[in-house]
């Protein structure tokens, strides 16, 4: 482990990969700033502007994207209420009251720190847990691994907030996109049309860029700019009561982060709103959450960034995407031809260990960079929007293009912006369509290999505990929610009747 | 856990959207779910086959979107009307729901035509193009600030994407008779 650690930090800290990490905290928080732009869409963004890199330099400088962006998108939440992404829509909540009153700074302050503290902690955990896990990874065959898409695909489901029938709808579109193209188990080719560019299927980077850069641009012409909230350099100055206030938010924001963010599909979302929860049931100011409460900023924005930090578990030891934006990262391991899972920890130290580390140093940079210039990153938001959307299309059909070298790319970028476009409109939302994308030729592969071990019989999956105890917690979490609504539910009416007796 | 207020109930636009969005999802169901057989759902020895992953799935986003469909159909004769827009919906640079509807539209159009193009004009006129239209005619700003703007974006989308990044930027036949 030590030497491990050593070698990590040995290709982390060299002069080269500390400028990309540098400089993919900086353009992430950069693209985070612009309205509606989150961490998925800066990492598909600026994926292709690390294809000449090292795959070691491309990942740390995507993964300084991802968490730059998360701040980033921080920024807009407090400042014009418009969060980047769905783990930071309950932070515009009191982070905007708290700009309203006069108190941006602190807000910008308070999630800076909290984010970084909760980065650290959970960082210790990722290092700690993940290569025990993937060893234990190693035990794991096809059907193991086709109980955990399952267990991914409930996940999906179990989260997708108030309307599960709409996540489960969104998730298996998905999986309907995903089948394009040849199938790896028997080579036939499905829904191409005859076309040479779908044989390899849509391409999923493409995808992303047009969801989410492309859709959010539209849909921002659609709804029309805010008027932002000045930040100034002397209100980032946090007072001693506020950090009282705040430490032990954070700590538990950072904890329930993690837990929720090692589940494979669980994304950052869940663990923020259910920080906020908590964080207003325990709280002594219950009343002030929703008006300002500094709480109600440090524990959601914690909780996110300690999740987002350990969607990294399912998706280096398993190969299975945590979130959206680790879909994305997904994607990019396989253009640069390597395969995440449980092998990788002991065919590429370097790249795992060096990733790992690289998570310390870009999170100390983030700290360093946003509390004092948070200020200057939030002067973006005064650039008229009519300035910046026309460079984000540029941009995003540009980096579409260089993916594949492919007009065909730029194609589907633009169907997929207007998908994303009509998502947003109507409410849909994407993760679960993301996710179910990254599943489906997983969750196929898994299950072609298990019905060739048990030639034929699916029902081998239920011979094998490993696989039982998946499909147990993958059950627990379809019916938990359920069953608990109607205990709720029951006991609150034999508490009404016994008041109204 | 306590979740934070409930969002306000979808306003008759909305519903009716979705009631075209399940139906257009309800239809790809189907259409998979019926193409799916031709891919044959089995192999040997009863083995997972090409075409049952499509079944399955075809049939799930069939009994979902339909689902749905019949919900917000309901839904629709109870749905509020559009909630009237604060100033007439007008954003903090002055512009009504109406001039947006109307950039959207222009914007949407343009993309496609940029995209078609390409193989005259090149990648990078095409859409260096595309943000000039943008800048001068949708969103109205100086001229001369929108080709400032456009230059720089080509120049920097030219160094690093064809330049730094070596990507093979189709010239077009502009690009082949003149000779870049």
């Amino acid at each position: 482990m030590i030497d491990n650690l050593l070698l990590g930090f040995e290709t982390a800290l060299s002069v080269e990969n500390v400028l990309w990490c540098f400089l993919g905290v900086l353009l992430g928080t950069v693209i985070g700033v612009l309205p509606g732009l989150g961490s998925t869409t800066g990492v598909a963004i600026l994926l292709p502007l690390t294809l000449g890199l090292e795959p070691v330099s491309a990942l740390i400088m995507l993964a300084g994207i991802y968490y730059g962006a998360q701040y980033g998108g921080t920024i807009t939440s407090v400042l014009i209420s418009t969060p980047g992404e769905a783990a930071t829509v309950v932070t515009t909540i009191d982070g905007y009251q708290m700009a309203r009153r006069g108190r941006a700074g602190a807000a910008l302050s308070i999630s800076a720190i909290g984010s970084f503290v909760a980065a650290i902690i959970s960082l210790a955990l990722l290092m700690a847990l993940a290569p025990p896990f993937a060893e234990f990874a190693l035990r794991f065959g096809p059907p193991e691994m086709l109980a955990v898409m399952v267990l991914g695909l409930a996940t999906i489901v179990s989260f997708s907030g108030e309307n599960r029938v709409l996540g489960s709808t969104m998730a298996v579109l998905g999986l309907v996109i995903a089948m394009v193209g040849v199938d790896t188990g028997s080579g036939v080719a499905r829904y191409t049309f005859g076309s040479v560019d779908l044989l390899s299927g849509i391409p999923f980077v493409e995808v992303m860029i047009g969801l989410f850069a492309v859709g959010e641009v539209l849909h921002q012409i659609r709804e029309g700019a805010a008027a932002p909230i000045r930040a100034r350099f002397r209100e980032l100055l946090i007072g001693r009561s506020d950090l009282k206030r705040s430490g032990g938010a954070i700590l538990r924001g950072s904890g329930l982060g993690f837990l929720f963010g090692c589940l494979p599909g669980a994304g950052s979302t869940l663990a923020s709103f259910m920080a906020y929860g908590i964080e207003r049931r325990v709280s002594k100011r219950k009343d002030e959450f929703g008006q300002g409460a500094i709480e109600g900023v440090a524990a959601p924005e914690s909780a996110n960034n300690a999740a987002a930090n350990a969607n990294f578990v399912p998706t280096l030891t398993l190969g299975v995407p945590g979130g959206a934006t680790t879909a994305v990262l997904l994607g990019a391991f396989t253009i640069y031809g390597i395969q995440p899972g449980p092998l990788l920890f002991d065919q590429q130290p370097e790249l795992v260990w060096g990733l790992l580390a690289s998570f310390f140093i870009g999170n100390l940079i983030l700290l360093v960079l946003n509390l004092p210039l948070a200020p200057v990153f939030a002067q973006l938001l005064r650039v008229p929007y009519g300035y910046l959307y026309p460079l984000i299309l540029f941009t995003s059909v540009l980096g579409a293009y260089a993916i594949s070298n492919n007009t065909f790319s730029v194609w589907v970028v633009l169907v997929f912006g207007l998908i994303g476009y009509a998502m947003k409109r109507l409410d849909f939302p994407t993760a679960p369509l993301v996710l179910g994308l990254v599943l489906g030729p997983l969750f196929e592969k898994a299950l072609v290999q298990t019905s060739a071990i048990g030639d034929g019989n699916l029902m081998i999956v239920f011979s094998r505990p490993l696989c039982v105890t998946v499909l147990a917690l993958a059950v627990l979490l379809l019916a938990g929610p359920a069953v608990v609504s109607r205990l709720r539910g029951r006991r609150n009416r034999t508490q009404d009747g016994t008041l109204v007796g | 856990m306590t979740d934070p207020a409930p969002p306000p109930a979808a306003s008759a636009p909305t519903v009716r959207g979705q009631v075209i969005a399940f139906g257009v999802l309800a239809a790809l169901g189907a259409a998979v779910f019926a193409t799916s057989f031709g891919y044959g759902l089995f192999g040997e020895g009863g083995r997972v086959g090409p075409g049952l992953l499509p079944m399955v799935t075809g049939l799930l986003l069939l009994l979902l979107s339909g689902g749905q469909l019949l919900v917000r159909l309901r839904r629709l004769r109870t749905a509020p009307a559009a909630p009237p827009a604060d100033g007439d919906g007008v954003d903090v640079f002055g512009r009504s729901e109406a001039q947006r509807v109307r950039q959207l539209r222009m914007v949407v159009l343009a993309l496609p035509v940029a995209v078609l193009l390409i193989p005259l004009l090149g990648f990078l006129p095409a859409f260096g193009l595309l943000v000039l239209f943008i800048g001068v005619v949708v969103e109205r700003r100086p001229p001369l600030v929108a080709l400032v703007v456009t230059a720089v974006a080509v120049a920097v989308g030219y160094g690093v994407f064809a330049e730094f990044l070596d990507v093979p930027l189709p010239d077009g036949l502009l690009g082949d008779l003149v000779g870049w």
